[in-house]
């Protein structure tokens, strides 16, 4: 079971410091939402927590070592990122996005062998575009582009999913989409994810632990139903809002009335 | 752009070595002597007479040997440059390749004792230490933040071009006349220098580095879907494009020790291939090989044979040739 931890951590750019010792836990086996007001730190966060930065303090484990030591290529197949908007050539079909998947498994010349194929065709039918793997990504809505994408993180077989707000640039139905998908992945498969998420409300619904950061942060962190209190809103994002309770799914949601700003 | 009407790759590549073995049949029959096709044949089973045995195997076929190995070299180490910046105009001319291996080769000129210039190794030195001295230049100058964007090393590969041309421009100023001259017929890049000696240090490197070539074949593809995407599947970025960069830089400068500046080969070869055969690096490093060993012969078989016996040098013929190339490409697309 891989876990991710990071103790400690500062991540800077250009020698302007954003995360300032952060510390915190992954809960392994389910969903963490990393919320926060512009400019907080949450891409930043993820990025370090995915080996993209190095920090410039403390650091991130996994599995007890701190993941810049580690062989890049061995990371990989614990734990795969997703960018925020991936580029892609748009000549390349969904098959050979999805493929690339295989690269931390793969040799010099990369021959496909019979399970990266067949976890090829798991990774498409989990983010259900098994019927778009021949289709050229120019030819896609975002998203189903996005679902590519997933489909490519999956097929690296990793315990740990990082995404970069997964649902921007998509409209609300691709977006309910893709969190549905996230969503049978860690029920079905019990892989770890954590997602920056910018809605509040999908991410109450969508996770089993938030986290929320200011100016780079820990400011709450725990479950939905205890951290998403009118005091945290206020503070964290500066809103005056109403939290209630939907019932039918156990999830809270606010209301935003006005700014504190 | 759809690629629905592509072909299989290997077919693909069979017709291309097709087209070079028709090249070189041709330019075997090109040159200021006219010999007829089967004189050509004969010759090559050595059953032609001294001279034309003399004109076919140690005159023209050396050339296109070296050609093939020039052209092939330098295609490659575009689609190298091309890779690693995830930019289809960098070539070896556009990023200070070439500058630099022209600058080490003029200062080898200008400054070393002519004993040492004699030497045949000489100008293969100057060239790739020139080459490889500017190349560490621009990756250290555009190292910043613990990464080298490909934008920047583009950027600071024109600029530091454009300082080694100063530089050689100022060099040239104070050269004789002789040495002003080998410098011009140099820089107008000729295959001239394609003798089988040359060809026994070019040949093996030249094999070695393309071999070395297309084992980064996967991680270029890689590259294609941006810094983070391929640092998130486990490629070590900036190493590998360090790397690829050194390779790419080696074969140019090797190229140009023997046959000087070819510059738009490493552009039109690359375009070439990759109208052809698509992006996926794999197939695109042996089809670039092909294009440019294929562009390299019929430029250096035309400019022997077009205003013969006077030689118009290969690398003003890829220059009009990827040049005409390039604007029937423009106008073709033009919605």
């Amino acid at each position: 079971m891989s876990h991710l931890i990071a103790q400690d951590l500062s991540l800077a750019y250009d020698g302007e410091e954003v995360i300032h010792r952060l510390s915190l836990d992954i809960p392994t086996q389910q969903i963490t939402a990393l919320i926060g007001p512009n400019g907080s730190g949450k891409t930043t966060l993820l990025r370090g927590l995915a080996r993209l930065m190095v920090p410039t303090r403390g650091a991130v484990y996994l599995d007890g070592r701190a993941i810049h030591t580690q062989p890049t290529k061995q990371v990989a197949r614990k734990l795969a990122t997703l960018p925020q908007q991936g580029s892609a050539p748009n000549d390349l079909t969904v098959r050979e996005l999805v493929a690339f998947g295989r690269f931390p498994y793969q040799g010099i010349l990369g021959r496909r062998s019979l399970e990266d194929e067949a976890v090829l065709e798991t990774a498409l039918a989990d983010a259900g575009i098994s019927h778009l793997g021949d289709a050229y990504l120019g030819e896609l809505s975002g998203g189903q582009r996005q679902l590519a994408w997933i489909a490519m993180a999956l097929a690296q077989s990793t315990e740990l999913l990082l995404l970069d707000e997964p649902t921007t640039f998509l409209d609300m139905a691709h977006q309910i989409e893709v969190l549905e998908v996230l969503k049978r992945l860690n029920a079905n498969q019990k892989r770890t994810i954590v997602m920056v998420l910018h809605d509040i409300n999908q991410a109450a619904r969508y996770s089993n632990h938030m986290i929320a950061l200011v100016d780079g942060r820990v400011a709450a962190s725990g479950a939905p139903k205890s951290i998403l209190t009118t005091e945290m809103l206020a503070r964290v994002f500066k809103i005056e809002a109403r939290v209630l309770l939907r019932e039918d799914i156990d999830a809270p949601y606010c209301i935003p009335l006005r700014s504190l700003t | 752009m759809s690629r629905t009407s592509r072909m299989n790759p290997s077919f693909v590549l069979c017709l291309m070595v097709l087209a070079w073995l028709v090249a070189l049949l041709t330019g075997l029959n090109l040159g200021a002597t006219p010999l007829s096709f089967s004189q050509v044949l004969n010759a090559l089973v050595l059953r032609g007479t001294w001279t034309e045995n003399l004109i076919v195997l140690e005159m023209r076929l050396p050339r296109l040997v070296a050609s093939s190995l020039i052209g092939a070299s330098l295609s490659v180490s575009g689609v190298m440059l091309q890779g690693l910046s995830r930019n289809e105009l960098a070539s070896p001319s556009t990023v200070g390749v070439n500058a630099g291996s022209g600058l080490g080769i003029m200062i080898a000129l200008v400054f070393a004792p002519i004993g040492v210039l004699q030497q045949p190794w000489m100008m293969m030195l100057a060239s790739v230490g020139g080459a490889l001295l500017l190349t560490l230049l621009v990756f250290a100058l555009s190292y910043r933040r613990g990464a080298v964007l490909p934008s920047r090393l583009l950027l600071i590969g024109i600029a530091v071009g454009f300082g080694a041309n100063a530089m050689m421009t100022l060099l040239s100023l104070r050269m004789d006349f002789v040495t002003y001259n080998r410098v011009v017929s140099w820089m107008s890049g000729s295959i001239t220098g394609g003798t089988w000696k040359s060809i026994t240090s070019l040949a093996p490197s030249c094999v070695v580095l393309l071999i070395m070539a297309y084992s980064r074949a996967r991680v270029l593809n890689v590259f294609a879907l941006g810094d983070t995407a391929a640092k998130g599947l486990g490629v070590a970025v900036e190493w590998q494009r360090f790397v690829t960069l050194g390779l790419a830089t080696l074969m140019a400068s090797v190229c140009a020790g023997v046959a000087g500046q070819i510059g738009f080969l490493g552009l039109a070869a690359p375009h070439l291939a990759r109208q052809i055969v698509g992006q996926d690096h794999r197939v695109l490093f042996p089809a670039a090989a092909l294009s440019g060993a294929l562009f390299l012969v019929l430029a250096d078989s035309l400019g022997r044979h077009l205003f013969s016996p006077v030689e118009i040098p290969a690398g003003v013929l890829v220059g009009i040739l990827g040049g005409a190339y390039f604007l029937f490409l423009l106008i073709r697309t033009k919605d």
